[in-house]
């Protein structure tokens, strides 16, 4: 399975997300033209193709293009995912192992994860049941995406501004 | 205002963006260095409005736009979901309007309102 991989912006390492891809390449479960996007992780492995950050719109085409991603529990990232009409297999990380301010990204995922719009993996053994699933699954994968419309969000925050400001500039 | 970047000179590229300081999670000293670029952009630009999503970069533009009277929106990131940010918490106080993504959080803050997630 070509996967695309990424870690996200933030400034603290994720180490433990490129060894567990680094090893699903060496166990065959990903190919090695999977690509990974180590941002602010140093990591090295000659199974993988690893760029520090691919440009914006590469990156886009990157995710589009994956059969599968596998990313942290970002929100910029899961949203990425989720607007290409792709379902992440997401690791969250974990503020006790020093990969983020705190365990936010656990809940997010539990939460996420429950609504059924991404794959959610917190330790080794989920991680690689979880690429078996979705390997069976890859050729489907694709039938899922569905167009993305204005998040209610937004309406709300377009209604806030318009009528409380904008009417009046 | 954003921190410069792949994702922001691709999605701004038609846009304005004055470059802050980062990292800002639990960082004082940029904290203080964006303080005095909130406080120079809000002088010399005199907005009407400041809407933020977050995080350590909105707190002095929360701040200082509470000491010269500019309304504030502040939007809770989706990832928290039983509890605010440290940047949630700080800028609850201040801010003009408080929106958070989950209704059970906005539930048990009297001033955040949910309206909607961005998913």
């Amino acid at each position: 399975m070509r996967a695309f991989v990424t870690v996200g912006l933030d400034r603290k390492p994720f180490l433990r997300l490129l060894q567990l891809v680094d090893l699903a390449v060496e166990r065959q479960l990903l190919s090695r033209e999977t690509l990974v996007q180590c941002g602010h992780t140093d990591f090295c492995s000659r199974n993988l193709t690893i760029v520090k950050f691919l440009p914006f719109a590469s990156m886009l085409e990157a995710v589009k293009k994956a059969e599968l991603v596998i990313t942290h529990a970002g929100v910029g990232s899961v949203l990425l995912c989720l607007q290409a009409g792709q379902q992440p297999l997401v690791v969250p990380r974990e503020g006790d192992r020093g990969e983020h301010v705190d365990n936010h990204q656990l809940e997010f995922a539990e939460v996420m994860e429950a609504a059924g719009k991404v794959m959610a993996a917190y330790n080794k053994k989920e991680f690689f049941r979880l690429l078996e699933q979705a390997s069976a699954w890859c050729h489907n994968l694709h039938n899922v995406r569905e167009p993305v419309l204005e998040p209610e969000l937004a309406r709300t925050i377009k209604a806030l501004i318009g009528n409380r400001f904008l009417n009046t500039l | 205002m954003s921190f410069p970047g792949v994702d922001t000179d691709f999605l701004l590229a038609e846009e304005e963006m004055i470059a802050a300081y980062h990292p800002t999670n639990r960082n004082l000293f940029n904290l203080f260095r964006n303080a005095i670029i909130a406080w120079k952009v809000l002088r010399v630009r005199n907005p009407d409005l400041i809407i933020s999503t977050g995080a350590g970069v909105a707190i002095p533009f929360f701040y200082l736009g509470r000491l010269f009277g500019i309304k504030t929106i502040y939007i809770e990131s989706l990832t928290r979901i039983h509890g605010l940010s440290l940047t949630g918490k700080l800028i609850y106080p201040v801010a003009s309007h408080f929106y958070v993504q989950w209704p059970g959080l906005a539930r048990r803050l009297r001033k955040a309102v949910y309206g909607g997630q961005v998913l």
